[in-house]
């Protein structure tokens, strides 16, 4: 599999606790980098490695060696943005070395899109800005320093020996971690915090203004990083029943796939309700929510019995094997 | 092939396109981002790949529509064959069911583009839609690195019946300039 399809070897739902929530940004992982580079890491071998950006150089010795790294910017310091020299916004972007010292080649995908040099010194600032919150500009992807943090991805180069055996065992790793629920202090983990995220959004709704509005900024940004993280897990997931060719599981996949849109509109709803009158968007967007959830539990079945069927495939060979 | 246009003058809910005095306006999203009023045909007739559209002027309630479930009344007394739309989609691509009533009742969805493209997005609308040729922002300035579109789209009925009201589905990101019902 491509290393970057190994990504949606994740299936969970993660409820910041409220101390961490206000942290959310545009470019948050779901439980935070580490909690689910690990996760990733354990069933794949793909590793999400930050870099802290506390040296600027770490990410120049980094690009010489030929490599990509993802690197978080502020639009504001970005010739080619619309956001230039006017607005502060997070975004993060692909970044290689340049044809000369004095620039790097980026890969911007966010509308419109970028492809091509930028000069070093823009880059620098972009890496290391404050980005505050404007309520009129930029009312989503702000509120945080940047402090010159950077991405990239190691791969071990595992080879499983049975591809099968190990797929099963991805698939009941993913299937209980959906399901179980695990609390620390970070927040609370699996499908059961989905709910708690609506019962969570419904009172936010009932809040002053000032509060809703920061309450639903954060939750918006939630769904933003279980949303990606979930498209990932379907890219995982069809690759993983095309290879066995497991038919019921790839409609399954495919009706979940289209069950998104809910997590997508409820974002999206969530963001116009920055600046607009929430009244008209609540209860769909409560609905949109609860449809989710009920998406996420009709596919665990058949992740089970996947995953099921490909570890009995082991228990049947072993019995020969051993036997002789 | 005629053509009856739907009066949506008093279902106008939302700001689209604003003046260079007024940007702060803006209401299609939440960076406030709007068309420019000065290439918007508001108050207007205009044709779009041959099909008559009404775009409405500005009042105090809006130029458009956000989907929130409107009936709209139909004043056509003969069989309709189709329907076209002036729209366009909020934060991407967006869909709509709109149900048509008369002596039965159809539904069709509607599905149409985000309505902020590039350079090259401008040029694949072509003349099948409105491309405007910059995006105003609240901030008090324009931009032509994104530019604004109205999408038009044409939708036949398999066969023509009798409308006396069409209800939009609630799609708030949906956003709805003209209607247009045609009929023979």
């Amino acid at each position: 599999m491509h290393g970057r399809i190994l990504l949606g070897a994740r299936w969970s739902f993660f409820l910041p606790s409220p101390e961490s929530l206000a942290s959310l940004t545009e470019y948050s992982l779901p439980g935070g980098v580490l909690s689910f580079s690990e996760r990733i890491a354990s069933r794949t071998g793909v590793k999400i490695v930050q870099q802290d950006g506390a040296r600027s150089s770490s990410l120049f010795s980094f690009l010489a060696t030929g490599q990509t790294a993802i690197a978080v910017v502020d639009s504001f310091h970005l010739p080619y943005r619309p956001a230039f020299g006017r607005v502060h916004s997070h975004r993060t972007i692909l970044v290689r070395q340049g044809l000369d010292p004095t620039g790097v080649l980026v890969e911007d995908e966010w509308p419109p899109a970028y492809h091509g040099p930028v000069p070093v010194r823009c880059l620098e600032a972009a890496r290391y800005s404050e980005v505050p919150l404007d309520p009129v500009r930029e009312p989503v992807f702000a509120g945080g320093k940047i402090r010159g943090e950077w991405f990239h991805l190691e791969m071990d180069g595992r080879r499983p020996d049975n591809p099968g055996l190990w797929l099963g065992e991805v698939l009941i790793s993913m299937y209980e971690e959906a399901v179980s629920s695990a609390r620390n202090h970070d927040g609370l983990y699996g499908l059961c915090a989905m709910s708690e995220f609506l019962n969570g959004l419904t009172v936010a709704f009932t809040a002053s203004r000032a509060l809703q509005i920061e309450r639903l900024r954060v939750a918006s940004l939630l769904l933003r990083s279980e949303l990606s993280s979930r498209v990932f897990m379907c890219a995982f997931l069809k690759t993983a029943g095309k290879y066995i060719e497991d038919g019921p599981l790839l409609v399954e996949i495919d009706k979940y796939y289209a069950a998104l849109a809910y997590v997508q509109k409820a974002r999206d709803l969530l963001i116009k309700c920055l600046t607009q009158d929430p009244s008209k968007c609540r209860q769909h967007i409560l609905d949109c929510i609860a449809a989710a959830i009920d998406a996420e539990w009709k596919l665990a079945p058949a992740v089970k019995k996947c995953s099921e069927h490909l570890l009995s495939l082991r228990l049947k060979t072993a019995i020969p094997s051993s036997s002789a | 092939m005629k053509h009856s246009i739907l009066d949506l003058h008093p279902y106008r809910n939302a700001c689209a396109a604003t003046c260079d005095y007024e940007r702060t306006e803006g209401s299609m999203n939440a960076w406030g981002n709007s068309f420019p009023a000065e290439e918007m045909p508001s108050g207007r007739n205009v044709a779009v790949h041959g099909i008559p559209f009404f775009v409405m002027p500005k009042s105090i309630t809006g130029d458009h529509l956000e989907s929130l479930g409107q009936t709209l009344p139909s004043s056509v007394r003969c069989p309709v064959s189709g329907a076209a739309f002036l729209c366009c989609g909020e934060m991407g691509d967006q869909e709509l069911e709109i149900e048509f009533r008369g002596e039965k009742t159809i539904s069709i969805w509607v599905r149409t583009k985000g309505w902020l493209v590039d350079d090259k997005g401008a040029l694949r609308a072509g003349t099948a839609s409105l491309v405007f040729s910059h995006l105003h922002y609240p901030g008090d300035y324009e931009l032509s690195l994104l530019r604004p579109v109205i999408w038009m789209h044409s939708m036949p009925f398999k066969e023509p019946m009798y409308v006396e009201k069409l209800t939009l589905g609630f799609n708030p990101l949906f956003h709805v300039f003209a209607i247009t019902l045609f009929h023979s």
